[in-house]
């Protein structure tokens, strides 16, 4: 009948332009997103470089001039080396801070003796500034390779114990009784349902271990023993070498940008399930 | 095609089952006899406890007092017979479709191959063909408990236990559930405990509805459902038993809350 097979030609039509409809929508927004994040760009970078030009050499330096020091100093320079050197005490701050972080917050989230005998510690030092702790650090291991590691370590700790201790406490009890209803013993408890919901947990503690741990970087170099990038920064702040200074941020803005971006792809990896996407 | 009542086996027993939860009790000297292939619907308001003495026919919870036998033995935790489908679907957010209703049969140490192929004829069965790879979040309500109850129907249990399976999901997919449940149960005819609080639903459902009355949760009375097999949601509403049996429970039920009838 005519009638029976024109209404669903029409409502494919209208579907498909309802979609094509969406789709430029969805392009237009997208467009006018990066138009705006370009203009932002250069406005910012204009008059970083207006100004730099217009000031003097101490205060303020072009944007231009940032570069050329960064290449300088990277291809002539110490930076290379620092960064290496930096990069290796981050890391290696991270790892432990990361690793003795995780168990301490499994062990107080799931076995009570742990959170009534040790939560309390971890609340207070995690409240007391940890750069006022440095001097005492310093007593006692001294200023090299040991107090800095100890000190990123710190800076690294608290924030992902905190975050697992969350993770392990929101397991959600009926999923355990589920796992419980089909029998499954303390092993596949752990395997099955606790490390996977506390893995989101964990990650959000490396992404604000990561940036503490930065942090703690800088601060364990300029509070111990001049080193690594730290030492470039003060040394050009000392020299009143501006554009330095601005290479040495520049680059440690860069480090920080790739880490964050490092792990909410491990997020994406590790946690394909836990979407937060934004309701724009 | 209902099992007649000489041949009729316990597959499960309570025998004076009694839980507290602080000064309240909860169930009280609950005595009940679940028989082998029958569809039983414990029927009662909310807080008249049918949620807990489901959990303590699973083994879940302990029982203060009494003893819940499966195949003749007490049974001290969740039993290798049986399996639950749960009212918040219960299914992990970081496992797909496949995995969590492979997960028992993991748990089971159940072959990889034959995981595989279980899988396939569960997900298939209950219609979610095309999803094996879809996290719950990516599903309606409806679909989610479409994986509880394949994940329950793969381990090919004995018993299975369903605690309101269908309250979470809206009324019209409810009743697409009901019927669904009705063909598959029809064919493999598990021992089946049916928690709900709706009558319609306990009618349409079972070979037996026992009704409790709360404060404290004990077993009123307990109806047969003389509406014969193959049932559909239809049948069942078009059936002459249906109307006078309904109105039969309900006064039961208010009765058993008592308020004036």
């Amino acid at each position: 009948m005519d009638v029976g097979n024109r209404l669903p030609d029409a409502r494919n039509a209208l579907r498909e332009r309802v979609k094509a409809r969406r789709r430029q929508n969805e392009r237009r927004k997208r467009n006018r997103y990066l138009l705006i994040r370009a203009i932002s760009f250069v406005v910012v970078l204009g008059a970083w470089q207006i100004y730099g030009a217009s000031t003097l050499e101490i205060i303020f330096t072009p944007f231009t001039t940032v570069i050329a020091h960064l290449f300088e100093l990277l291809v002539n320079g110490p930076l290379g080396g620092a960064i290496l050197y930096s990069l290796s005490m981050f890391l290696g701050g991270l790892v432990i801070g990361s690793i003795v972080g995780i168990i301490l917050g499994v062990a107080m989230g799931r076995f009570a003796v742990f959170e009534a005998a040790l939560g309390m510690y971890v609340y207070a030092i995690y409240s007391t500034p940890l750069v006022a702790l440095i001097p005492l650090i310093s007593l006692w291991f001294g200023f090299g390779v040991e107090a800095q590691l100890i000190i990123i370590s710190m800076f690294v700790l608290f924030p992902i114990t905190i975050a697992v201790y969350n993770g392990v406490r929101s397991v959600d009890a009926a999923l355990v009784e589920v796992a419980r209803s089909f029998r499954a013993n303390e092993m596949a408890m752990w395997r099955h349902v606790i490390i996977p919901s506390v893995v989101p947990y964990i990650v959000t503690g490396l992404s604000q271990g990561v940036a503490m741990g930065l942090v703690g970087m800088f601060i364990s170099e300029i509070y111990t023993a001049l080193s690594g990038m730290g030492q470039i920064l003060a040394f050009s702040a000392n020299a009143y070498k501006t554009a330095d200074m601005l290479a040495v941020l520049l680059t440690v803005m860069i480090l920080g940008v790739t880490f964050r971006t490092v792990i909410e792809e491990l997020r994406k990896r590790l946690a394909p399930w836990f979407n937060k996407e934004s309701g724009r | 095609m209902t099992v007649a009542t000489a041949t009729r086996q316990a597959k499960a027993v309570a025998s004076h089952i009694s839980k507290w939860y602080g000064d309240l009790e909860v169930l009280h000297d609950i005595n009940l006899e679940i028989y082998q292939h029958e569809f039983l619907c414990l029927l009662g308001p909310s807080g008249c406890g049918k949620t807990t003495l489901l959990r303590i026919l699973d083994g879940l919870i302990q029982p203060d007092e009494g003893t819940v036998s499966l195949d003749g033995e007490v049974i001290q935790g969740p039993p290798r017979q049986a399996a639950m489908v749960f009212q918040q679907f219960g299914l992990f957010p970081w496992k797909t479709v496949s995995q969590n209703v492979a997960f028992p049969m993991v748990l089971a140490r159940v072959p990889q191959a034959s995981i595989a192929e279980k899988v396939r004829w569960a997900v298939e069965l209950v219609g979610l063909k095309g999803f094996e790879d879809a996290f719950p979040d990516n599903l309606s309500g409806g679909m989610r408990q479409r994986v509880g109850i394949a994940r329950a129907l793969a381990v090919g249990p004995e018993m299975l236990l369903m605690d309101e399976p269908f309250a979470s999901v809206d009324a019209y997919t409810r009743e697409l559930l009901q019927g669904e449940l009705l063909s598959i149960w029809e064919r493999f005819r598990q021992t089946v405990v049916f928690v709900t609080h709706s009558i319609d639903e306990a009618i349409t459902l079972a070979d037996r509805i026992v009704v409790l009355k709360a404060k404290p949760g004990e077993i009123y009375h307990v109806f047969d459902v003389p509406i014969e097999r193959p049932r559909t949601v239809e049948s069942v509403r078009k059936h002459p038993a249906y109307e006078p049996l309904r109105q039969t429970i309900w006064d039961d039920m208010l009765a058993g809350s008592g308020r004036a009838v």
